[in-house]
C-alpha cells in the first residue's frame, strides 16, 4: 500500500516537473528576444533591398526597416540607388505610410547600376557583382558584371518583390478539376458508409 | 492447371494469379484494421503516392538553378493549368502526409502498439518520420521565396555548428553545383529512395507481426489483406478528393524573391514549435531540440516497456505523451502569434 502511494507520488512528481518544463520554454520563449543579427551590409542597393523586403513581408518591422534605410543614406556605397526615394521612403514610414514607403523604395531600385551588388544566390554567398535575378532563356549562373539590367528587368525585379497568391478563377479548367474532386469525395463516403 | 478448366472471367482471374500470385494477399488481418485510426499508415501513403505523381509533373516545369527557380514557380501561377494544379495538389498532398504520419504515430503510441515485438517498426517509423520531414523542409526550401531562403539559412547555421559533419551544406562543397541544386536532387531523388527502402522494411515488419491488436480486447474476426486494401481505397478517395478541391480552391502562394541578410518569415506549422524554442535558446537551441526529439521518440519502447498496453494501465505514458504535446501545441501557437524575431543575422557569410 506505501509502496503503491510512493510510486504514485513519484509519478506525480515526474509529471511536475514535465509541466514545469513545458511552461519554462512557453514562458521563457515569450519574454526573450534575442536579435543579434551582425552587422548590416556595407552597400546601400542591398540595404535598400533588405528594407524594402522587410516591409513587403511584414508591415510590423518598419523600425527594422528603417534602420536599413538610414544606414543606406549614409552607405559609402551608395550604386544603384536613388538616395532621394530613400529619404522619401523614410519620410513616408515616419508618417506610417507603409505603401508609400515600399512604392518609394520600388523607385529607388528600378533601375540599379552595373556591377551593382546582386540578389543572393545562396546564402552566404550573395555576389558583390552580378546580375539581377530576372528570368532569362538559359541557365546560366551568373552573368557578365558588365551587363547593364534592362527596364524590362527592374520590373520584373519589382514583381519579384511582391508574394504572389491566386485564387479560384472559375475557368473550364478549374470547374472540372472541382467536379473531379467532389466526384472522388461523395464516391468515398457513399462506399465508406455503405451498408453490407 | 486451374486455368485451363475454369471458363470466363474466373479463368482470366486464375490465369493472372498463377503468374502473379495476386491470392497471396488474401492473407488475413483482424476486422479493425478497416477503422480510420487502424488506416492512418495507408492513408499516408496514398497521400506520398499523389506527391510523387504531382511531383514528376511539377519537375517539368521547376528551374532548380537560383536565379530562376523563384520565377520558375511564379511562371506556372496566374493561368491554371496542369503545372499549377499539380503544384496545388503537391502542396496540399504534403501537408496530408505530415499530418497523416504523425496522426498514425499518436495512434501508435496510444494504443502501445510499438511495443513487444515491434519495437524495430517503432524504431523504423521514426527514421521515416525524420525522411518526412527531410522531404517538408527540403520541399520548403525549393519555392525559394523568402521563407524558403531563411529556411535554408538556418539550415546553413545548424550545419555551421555541426562542423564537418554536414559540411555538404556548405556553399563550398562544390562550385558547379549551387546548394540549391543539391536540395533539389535530395527532395527528388535521395530522400524518396531513401522512403521507399524504408517502406519497404515498414511494410514487411507489418506482415510479419500483423496488425497490433485493440489494447485490451480479445482478436476478433479476421478478414483478407484485400478486403482491408479495398477499404483504404475508399479512404483514398476522399482524400484524394478533398486534395483536388484544395488544389482548386486554395492554390499555394508564393513569396518575394529571397533578400538576404533579415529574417522577417516564421516557419510552416510543422517548425513553428522549434521557432519558439530558437527565441528561446538561439540556433543552437534548434539543433539540441531537434536531436533531443528525434531520441526521445526512438527511446519510447525503452522507456515505457511493461507489458500493459491499455490506456488506463500506462496512465504515466499516456499523460507525459499528453503533456508533452500540448507544449508542442502551445509553442506553435506562441511562435504563430508573436512578433518574428532575428536569429542569423549574417552568420552564414562567415562561412562562405
Amino acid at each position: 500500500m506505501g509502496r503503491t502511494r510512493a510510486a504514485q507520488r513519484r509519478r506525480s512528481w515526474a509529471l511536475l516537473g514535465a509541466l514545469a518544463v513545458g511552461i519554462a520554454l512557453v514562458g521563457g520563449s515569450s519574454g526573450v528576444a534575442l536579435a543579434h543579427k551582425d552587422k548590416l551590409p556595407p552597400d546601400a542597393l542591398s540595404l535598400v533591398r533588405q528594407a524594402a523586403a522587410l516591409l513587403a513581408q511584414d508591415p510590423k518591422m518598419s523600425g527594422e526597416a528603417k534602420e536599413r534605410l538610414e544606414a543606406a543614406l549614409t552607405s559609402r556605397d551608395p550604386r544603384g540607388i536613388v538616395l532621394a526615394k530613400v529619404t522619401q521612403a523614410l519620410n513616408a514610414l515616419a508618417a506610417r505610410d507603409i505603401p508609400g514607403a515600399r512604392r518609394a523604395l520600388a523607385e529607388a531600385t528600378a533601375m540599379p547600376e552595373a556591377g551593382s551588388p546582386a540578389a543572393p544566390t545562396q546564402p552566404g554567398t550573395s555576389p558583390q557583382t552580378a546580375s539581377p535575378p530576372a528570368p532569362r532563356p538559359s541557365p546560366v549562373p551568373g552573368v557578365a558584371p558588365e551587363q547593364r539590367p534592362s527596364v524590362p528587368d527592374a520590373m520584373a525585379r519589382m514583381k519579384m518583390a511582391e508574394p504572389l497568391a491566386v485564387w479560384y478563377g472559375g475557368t473550364p479548367g478549374e470547374l472540372t478539376a472541382l467536379v473531379a474532386g467532389l466526384a472522388f469525395v461523395v464516391v468515398g463516403f457513399v462506399t465508406l458508409f455503405r451498408r453490407g | 492447371m486451374a486455368a485451363t478448366t475454369a471458363t470466363g472471367g474466373q479463368g482470366v482471374w486464375e490465369a493472372i494469379d498463377e503468374r502473379f500470385g495476386l491470392r497471396d494477399l488474401a492473407y488475413p488481418v483482424p476486422r479493425h484494421a478497416n477503422t480510420l485510426p487502424y488506416s492512418l499508415g495507408g492513408i499516408s501513403l496514398v497521400s506520398l503516392l499523389l506527391l510523387v505523381v504531382s511531383g514528376v509533373v511539377l519537375t517539368q516545369f521547376y528551374h532548380p538553378m537560383p536565379e530562376f527557380a523563384n520565377d520558375s514557380v511564379r511562371a506556372i501561377m496566374p493561368q491554371f493549368g496542369l503545372a499549377r494544379f499539380a503544384r496545388g495538389v503537391h502542396y496540399w498532398a504534403a501537408e496530408a502526409f505530415l499530418v497523416t504520419v504523425l496522426l498514425h504515430m499518436f495512434r501508435i503510441f496510444a494504443t502501445a502498439s510499438f511495443k513487444r515485438p515491434r519495437e524495430g517498426n517503432w524504431l523504423v517509423g521514426v527514421l521515416l518520420l525524420a525522411i518526412a520531414v527531410g522531404l517538408y523542409f527540403t520541399g520548403t526550401v525549393l519555392k525559394w521565396d523568402q521563407e524558403g531562403f531563411e529556411a535554408l539559412e538556418h539550415n546553413l547555421a545548424i550545419g555551421h555548428l555541426l562542423g564537418g559533419l554536414w559540411h555538404w551544406f556548405a556553399p563550398a562543397f562544390s562550385q558547379a553545383a549551387p546548394l540549391l541544386l543539391r536540395l533539389y536532387i535530395a527532395h527528388i531523388v535521395v530522400l524518396p529512395a531513401a522512403i521507399f527502402f524504408v517502406l519497404v522494411a515498414h511494410f514487411w515488419l507489418i506482415k510479419r507481426h500483423g496488425i497490433s491488436p485493440i489494447p485490451g480486447r480479445p482478436a476478433g474476426e479476421m478478414l483478407p489483406f484485400t478486403s482491408h486494401l479495398a477499404h483504404l481505397a475508399k479512404y483514398a478517395a476522399v482524400l484524394t478528393g478533398v486534395i483536388l478541391i484544395l488544389a482548386v480552391l486554395r492554390p499555394p502562394a508564393i513569396g518575394p524573391a529571397p533578400v538576404e541578410g533579415i529574417e522577417v518569415t516564421k516557419p510552416p506549422w510543422p517548425f513553428l514549435p522549434l521557432f519558439a524554442i530558437e527565441n528561446w535558446v538561439s540556433i543552437p537551441g534548434l539543433l539540441w531540440v531537434s536531436i533531443a526529439s528525434f531520441v526521445a521518440l526512438a527511446l519510447v519502447p525503452l522507456l515505457d516497456r511493461m507489458p500493459a498496453t491499455g490506456p488506463g494501465q500506462r496512465r504515466a505514458a499516456i499523460a507525459l505523451g499528453a503533456i508533452l504535446l500540448l507544449v508542442l501545441v502551445g509553442l506553435a501557437l506562441l511562435a504563430w502569434l508573436t512578433q518574428g524575431v532575428e536569429h542569423i543575422g549574417r552568420i552564414l557569410s562567415i562561412w562562405a
